[in-house]
């Protein structure tokens, strides 16, 4: 269902996890579905179910320009997305990209 | 060419015109006090479900904000984390702060925090209801309004 999803994020980072992935050393990209979005139903049944996640994308440059490509492979795939925040962990040093997406399916 | 007419939305106008500023404040602050209920209490039992050992003082600070006017002339509420964990670290002499917290399990960090969004899936799930209620109470306010004015 999300393999589409992972292809284009494998083409912006070459770590790709599924739920889980910290403590890593270099850039690298977690995503989940994590709930349902705002679905259709009609005639007392579910017409258009949208299933909801999240990317996160752990980057150690300020000026990495593959925050951009992450959004540019969404738009091609037609998957709707928002950049839901931007944290620095200054901790890890890390500075963490989220987006939240939604698929129909 | 088809015509349409609309019966009593003239009187309804008026009505609305009747209502003073304060009336008409004091309806959207009692509508958005009804549109969050709901959101705050899923938000708490959503937290609820997701917190582990020591994060007590997390929920204990989850609160609702004073309603307030914004810079566009509306009104504002807000459900969130208020105040320190009490526990003093280095860079946070008060203690971490408590949205900081609730952020980090929302959203996951690098260190490793696994993510358990709470905030989100609560607003999904309860985002019609709130709305729903903010209707009826702002409907029921007009109404009221509307029947004063044909008194």
């Amino acid at each position: 269902m999300f393999d589409e999803l992972v292809s284009v994020l494998l083409n912006v980072a070459p770590d790709v996890y599924h739920y889980e992935g910290f403590k890593k050393a270099g850039n690298y990209i977690v995503w989940a579905e994590d709930n349902q979005g705002y679905s259709v139903w009609a005639d007392g049944k579910m017409q258009n179910q949208v299933i909801e996640g999240t990317i996160d994308y752990y980057i150690k440059d300020e000026d990495d320009t593959a925050i951009l490509r992450v959004q540019a492979e969404l738009n091609k795939i037609d998957i709707s997305y928002r950049l839901e925040s931007v944290q620095y962990e200054n901790d890890t040093e890390f500075i963490h990209y989220e987006w939240v997406w939604r698929i129909g399916v | 060419m088809a015509t349409m007419k609309i019966k009593g939305a003239e009187e309804l106008y008026r009505a609305l015109e009747m209502m003073s500023g304060i009336e008409a404040d004091e309806l959207a602050k009692r509508g958005l006090h009804e549109g969050m209920k709901p959101v705050a209490d899923a938000v708490r039992s959503n937290l609820s479900s997701v917190i582990q050992n020591g994060n007590g003082d997390l929920l204990n600070s989850l609160g609702v904000s004073p309603i307030r006017r914004n810079d566009k002339g509306g009104w504002d509420v807000k459900v969130g984390f208020a105040g320190y964990d009490g526990r003093p670290q280095k860079g946070f002499p008060k203690g971490v702060p408590n949205t900081l917290k609730a952020r980090a399990l929302e959203s996951g960090t690098s260190r490793g925090q696994p993510k358990r969004p709470f905030l989100r899936k609560a607003v999904n799930a309860v985002k019609s209801a709130a709305l729903n209620n903010m209707q009826q109470e702002i409907e029921a306010g007009l109404e009221k309004a509307f029947k004063e004015f044909k008194k």
